[in-house]
């Protein structure tokens, strides 16, 4: 089965943000211009989150995904504080995709039923962000804020049977911070997770990418890597071709 | 002008279809009833999420008997994912529900592995490469790069083999229908708006041979 790789871009209102580990939030600049980029060096899907939606009780993504949709033709995800139906709606109707849901989510599991009985469990992408504690794995929400006292994998497990296609599962203490994936994250849900498996947070190079595939992730979600220029797409194509991971071929239409 | 009609039937990203069709200059608009289709070179039946919901959605916008007799007719239809599965005689997604019938055969759910190298997981979500399953000349897919790979997002799929069926698709040690054509009417368990370069590739294609077809 051909590994996927997704760039993600952290939103607040039409920038383009990145912090570590969800702090320290920079600006970096036109969310929809860094979209355009990626889409044109051949990533294969892309996963807007609204940083401060749950802050702020509304998702703003619904303007870059109208600048985006005449010019970026891949699968997109959007995410960040999506509470109902309408908010899926609304997200959807403006050309993404799939939506990631967390924090409400965990609030009021029932959350993703709706919204996967609604518009398909294809629509539905559960997303956990990971902190490592001493039983295990743990839940967080609000950027990695607020622990939930909720284990990863069975709440992943149980997100698959109300419902998710798919889950991004990112490490907390990775994110932003280039030191590689967390193979022991991967390593702790990968078997729990009968559904498609993204994972993100801490790639720097191709193979930390190559890692994650090998430790059982379907899909690797990068940020700040692509976003400060560290790593190219075209370099973790290459580095996954000499590995021997399959990713999608790039062929130039005749 | 090339003129592609896309069924809004409440069902699917109709403006990514819309948008993709728009990029290659074609002109593309959506219609919510049969009387606004008003003979397009091509007519498109998006879909997403389950079969049963876009059946019923599709009969009670009054589209059911007018898409059976615009493909009869011979009129050129492009379903798209499930949008292609509707076409088929039916479908075990939730029980049984029956389908537009236009093409032979039945949809069902694709089958979870594991193997020592790999787990073969459903839903199915990912790229991959078409398997020829018979020449493509003469087709509505003539002259299409036959390396490229598409985007999957589905549960259930074209899994007997189908005189009907113009390219196969691998899932895990299994084959699915992944182009179908019976005439003028076609099918893509992919989505060609959400598969990039290749994916506009793809109905560049359709709507060159579905022109050519018309000449």
């Amino acid at each position: 089965m051909t590994k996927r790789l997704i760039a993600r871009l952290d939103v607040k209102g039409s920038r383009l943000i990145k912090g570590v580990s969800f702090e320290g939030l920079r600006v970096l600049g036109s969310a929809q211009d860094f979209a355009a980029r990626y889409y044109e060096q051949n990533i294969d899907e892309i996963f807007f989150v609204d940083a401060v939606a749950s802050l702020y009780g509304r998702n703003s993504l619904v303007e870059i995904l109208s600048q985006v949709a005449g010019k970026v033709f891949v699968p997109i995800v959007a995410g960040g504080g999506i509470r109902t139906v309408e908010d899926a709606r609304r997200l959807l109707e403006s050309g993404a995709d799939k939506v990631a849901v967390n924090t409400a989510a965990i609030e009021r599991p029932r959350l993703i039923s709706e919204i996967a009985g609604r518009f398909g469990s294809q629509c539905v992408v559960l997303s956990v962000q990971a902190k490592r504690v001493s039983i295990g794995w743990e839940c967080y929400t609000e950027g990695g804020r607020e622990h939930t006292g909720v284990d990863a994998a069975s709440w992943i497990k149980r997100g698959v049977e109300l419902g998710a296609g798919e889950s991004l599962v990112t490490s907390v203490y990775r994110d932003g911070t280039h030191r590689g994936l967390d193979t022991e994250l991967i390593g702790a849900v990968a078997a729990a997770v009968p559904v498609p498996l993204i994972v993100g947070g801490g790639v720097g190079t191709g193979e930390d990418v190559v890692n994650g595939y090998e430790s059982g992730t379907d899909a690797v979600a990068v940020g700040s890597a692509f976003h400060y220029r560290r790593l190219s797409i075209g370099e973790v194509r290459r580095t996954c071709r000499s590995r021997g991971i399959s990713l999608r071929e790039i062929t130039e239409p005749d | 002008m090339f003129e592609v009609t896309i069924i809004d039937y409440g069902v699917g990203n109709l403006t990514s279809v819309r948008n993709a069709f728009q990029s290659l200059g074609v002109r593309a608009k959506t219609v919510g009833n049969t009387r606004d289709v008003q003979d397009p070179d091509l007519l498109v039946l998006p879909g997403v999420g389950a079969f049963s919901h876009c059946m019923e959605e599709i009969a009670r916008r009054g589209f059911t008997d007018f898409l059976i007799d615009y493909s009869l007719s011979g009129k050129p239809i492009l379903g798209i994912c499930v949008g292609m599965q509707v076409l088929f005689e039916g479908s075990s997604e939730f029980g049984a529900t029956a389908g537009l019938g236009v093409i032979p055969g039945r949809i069902s759910r694709l089958e979870a592995s594991v193997n020592q190298t790999d787990r073969v997981k459903v839903p199915h979500v990912g790229w991959a490469p078409l398997v020829a399953s018979r020449s493509w000349e003469q087709t509505v897919l003539e002259g299409l790069d036959s390396r490229a790979f598409y985007y999957f997002v589905h549960s259930y799929a074209l899994r007997s083999t189908s005189p009907e069926t113009l390219a196969n698709v691998s899932h895990g040690p299994a084959l699915f229908g992944g182009v179908v054509g019976s005439g003028m009417t076609v099918g893509c368990q992919f989505h060609p708006e959400r598969s990039g370069p290749a994916g506009l590739d793809f109905l560049r294609t359709i709507v060159t041979n579905v022109s050519r077809g018309e000449r």
